[in-house]
């Protein structure tokens, strides 16, 4: 049992599908990816007690995933597991920085994970359906702060994009010690629904 | 009779395990309170309707679910205080032929709740669970259901009010619904 339990956590960490790599300067990103610079934000902010999750998906405490794909499909219920491939993991109002490959993509949404402990899963998803345009000579994109505004129940009261571009590029370029050019292309928040409930 | 009392002794113990809480209703203690009341029909379902509790999200509290009152489908609560709540959990213990199990269903989080601003009388609604199981596979769904109305609910309500102050409000709101 001692000598199989590797093997079975290695089996178990394998059900939970890959994210987007993170990188942390454009030197990191491989031929055809592109640097992605965002931020998710939620008011009020996720609070510890809104996550119930397992040991399995214990470093998604506190994120919001960025589910992302080819077409604007807006995400619905029930959302599966894998639905969560290829996702951005980004930390609850902190800037993200992934590699994607270049070429346009769409934001379908988001999804906070609420309860991940038992067998019946439970997330809140918030609503996305924004194209991204992604330009062949695109080394780093800067997409904006999506912010959420949520009541006590999970419902999304509005929706903005706010423009950090100015702070976000005099970090990257301390952090990069470089003059390299982010290219700002701030997604829509016009083009999200806000569904009432 | 020897051997009759120990199947009465488990039914009585069995009958206790019901959320632990008596079908009438007392007099609340806050002044604020109020009486919360719903119904969900389980036929379908594999458990009859033994539990029911919603969790109080606005404002923040230490211990923030509150039990309910189980009679035939009926959920019922007087004691609920001025806050925000969602629906949280149901269930009850298997029957033939699903087997002694209990059975506990969550309401996705996401999910319109009840805001009580002022106190009174509030009715959450009927629900119909729904079998979208196979043989293979056991699945149940929740839906809104337009039977039994508010006022065939608080019929069955009224006689567990019987003696305390939330009678009168019980009967003003029959009135109401006549």
């Amino acid at each position: 049992m001692t000598r199989a339990l590797p093997l079975l956590l290695c089996l178990l960490a394998a059900c939970v599908p890959s994210k987007r790599r993170e990188v942390y300067s454009p030197t990191w990103l491989n031929s055809g990816e592109v640097l992605l610079l965002g931020r998710v934000k939620l008011t009020p902010p996720l609070a510890e007690e809104e996550q119930a999750l397992s040991w399995l998906v214990s470093d998604w405490r506190g994120k919001v995933m960025v589910i992302v794909g080819d077409e604007p499909t807006p995400i619905a219920r029930p959302f599966r597991t894998s639905e969560y491939s290829g996702r951005i993991e980004a930390p609850a109002d902190a800037e993200y920085s992934v590699a994607l490959p270049r070429q346009p993509f769409a934001i379908r949404g988001c999804v906070v994970p609420l309860d991940l402990s038992g067998p019946a899963a439970d997330q809140a998803l918030l609503p996305g359906g924004v194209r991204v345009d992604i330009r062949p000579d695109d080394v780093a994109v800067y997409i904006g702060t999506l912010h959420y505004r949520r009541d006590e129940f999970w419902n999304i009261t509005g929706v903005s994009v706010e423009d950090d571009y100015d702070r976000v590029l005099a970090e990257c370029r301390k952090r990069w010690g470089e003059p390299l050019t982010i290219r700002k292309a701030l997604v829509s928040a016009s083009d999200i629904p806000i569904r009432k409930r | 009779m020897r051997k009759l009392f120990p199947a009465a002794a488990s039914i009585v113990l069995l009958a206790a395990c019901g959320g632990g809480l008596s079908r009438q209703m007392e007099n609340p203690e806050d002044p604020q309170a109020s009486l919360v009341y719903g119904y969900i029909d389980m036929a379908d379902g594999p458990c009859w309707l033994e539990w029911f509790n919603m969790k109080q999200v606005a404002p923040k509290v230490e211990k923030p679910f509150y039990h309910f009152r189980v009679d035939d489908g009926v959920f019922y609560a007087e004691y609920i205080p001025i806050g925000s709540f969602q629906l949280n959990e149901f269930g009850g213990w298997g029957t033939f032929p699903h087997g002694n199990t209990m059975y506990s269903f969550f309401f996705p989080k996401q999910l319109q709740g009840l805001r009580i601003e002022k106190p009174g009388i509030y009715y959450i609604g009927a629900l119909k669970m729904k079998d979208e199981g196979n043989f293979f596979k056991s699945k149940y769904d929740i839906d809104v259901a337009e039977k039994p109305s508010e006022r065939e609910v608080l019929e069955k309500l009224v006689p567990h009010a019987k003696g305390t102050t939330v009678e009168a409000r019980l009967l003003q709101r029959l009135g109401e619904l006549k």
